[in-house]
């Protein structure tokens, strides 16, 4: 009995494949001269107890989508902005044992001429496909796990950031939404600009009600982003002040203030 | 009631057996992703066996291969409504999410590769013109930061170039957990032939 518990124990044990994928950096954030080489690891680490773990290394372009906010992933080369053509990685597929880890050593080399002041790439780490061929079934689909390591390498000697909050508007709460705090922000610079907004909220007697964080705005050069946020913090119905402070490159403190009515109260 | 050792025994083996073919009915797969000490993602995936109308049976097709979402020959071929969502398969995929400790502004995306150019799922003739393979969110736990998932509660079919933004972080330190279905829906049965294939992609990135 005791032996026919083992077996159906372990039965149940290896019914259960566990993938584990864990690297010890997400970004390459680096600020070179024309011509500099940089280097780095990074650590790839399989935590788990029993499953060999094969990862691909490959390198993409990537651009930033400031309508929508958010990294979008191209064929390497194919971007006007991009370092892959920079960097080298070694090794590019590493099989590690479990509980084992493995370096990954990339060398980036920057060009002597150069147009832009800003340049990026994207590492991806991807698990193994499980799904290697197309077999009698008639539709397969797999599944893969990859992480993403941001390169972005700014060259100071070229950067001339700059831009403006053009606009900021608050729409007081209602019976629909919680109140409303938007800002449009315009990049006039060559760098991507990232706008980071927070306010306080305070009455005629400069009593505080609420403080908070807006949404952070990314815009690439010469693109105008608008972004919206939302507070739903309680206010009693009252005119109020609200102070925004916006920061941005070259160390930009922005200051807006906006006068509101609130007549919607929980 | 007295129960003696051998019948301890026994009800001790008709439970593990219990649990075994209970694990039979429900497949797991997980895939934990962690990244740097902040951020921690943990993926386990199941599939279930739908009725008609989409509402899970307490059954499993088929055992899935670690990693692997669809497979099989079995598409609904009987009822076809034009004016509703029609469920084309037998089954749902479902991966349930947890991410913890989140200290850094990042995002989830979910993204289809073909595996040749002569078979991809999302590429199929469907009968509303969109795309076969849907995707839709489902809050299990949250630490209220529900405002970071995408497309709770509705199907969704993948945009033109074939990705999907399912989180988005502003890098609040959360912990934070919900599910995403697959289905494969709308298929034209008269267009529908040959062998099709591709893989989805988890893709964690921070953010810039």
């Amino acid at each position: 009995m005791k032996i026919m518990l083992h077996v159906l124990l372990l039965l149940i044990i290896s019914s259960v494949a566990v993938y584990s994928l864990e690297i010890d950096t997400t970004r390459i954030h680096r600020e070179a001269e024309l011509g500099d080489v940089i280097e780095g690891i990074v650590n790839v680490v399989n935590s788990e107890n029993s499953v060999s773990l094969s990862v691909d290394i490959n390198i993409e372009d990537m651009v930033y989508d400031s309508t929508e906010q958010k990294v979008e992933f191209k064929p390497f080369g194919t971007m006007d902005n991009s370092c892959a053509r920079w960097i080298k990685i070694n090794p590019s597929v590493v099989k590690i044992p479990p509980k084992s880890s493995q370096a990954v050593t990339y060398i980036i080399t920057v060009p002597q001429e150069l147009k832009h002041a800003q340049y990026f790439a994207v590492l991806f780490f991807t698990t193994g496909n499980s799904i290697k061929e197309v077999t009698s079934e008639s539709v397969l689909i797999g599944s893969q796990t990859r992480m993403g390591v941001i390169v972005k390498v700014t060259i100071p000697a070229l950067a001339k950031p700059a831009g403006k909050i053009e606009a900021f508007q608050v729409i007081p709460a209602n019976e629909e939404s919680p109140m409303k705090l938007i800002y449009a922000f315009i990049n006039k610079g060559n760098i991507l600009q990232k706008v980071f907004g927070s306010f306080s909220i305070i009455d005629k007697e400069g009593n505080l009600f609420g403080r908070g964080n807006m949404k952070r705005g990314l815009a690439n050069p010469g693109e105008k982003i608008t972004i919206e946020s939302i507070w739903d913090g309680d206010l009693e119905a009252k005119t109020y002040d609200l102070i925004a402070e916006f920061k941005y490159e070259p160390k930009i403190i922005e200051i807006k203030e906006v006068n509101f009515e609130n007549q919607y109260q929980e | 009631m007295k129960i003696n050792i051998k019948n301890k025994l026994i009800i001790l083996f008709l439970s593990f057996s219990g649990f075994l073919f209970a694990e039979k009915d429900e497949i797991t797969i997980p895939a934990k992703v962690t990244v740097d000490p902040y951020v921690q993602l943990l993926l386990t995936s199941s599939a279930f066996e739908i009725d008609i109308v989409g509402n899970p049976i307490d059954k499993a097709v088929k055992e899935l291969t670690p990693g692997s979402l669809f497979f099989g020959s079995m598409f609904k071929a009987k009822k076809h409504e034009l004016t509703k969502s029609h469920y084309s398969y037998n089954y749902i995929s479902k991966t349930d999410v947890k991410i913890i400790n989140n200290s850094k502004p990042f995002q989830l995306i979910l993204s289809i590769v073909p595996t040749d150019k002569t078979g991809f799922i999302i590429d199929l003739e469907t009968l509303d013109k969109t795309k076969a393979l849907h995707i839709k969110t489902l809050q299990s736990d949250s630490t209220g930061c529900s405002n970071n998932i995408h497309y709770l509660n509705s199907w969704k079919d993948f945009s033109n170039n074939r990705e999907i933004v399912i989180y988005s972080s502003n890098g609040e330190i959360i912990s934070d957990s919900f599910s995403v279905l697959f289905s494969i829906m709308n298929l034209d049965p008269q267009t529908v032939a040959g062998t099709f294939s591709g893989r989805i992609i988890w893709t964690l990135t921070t953010k810039l």
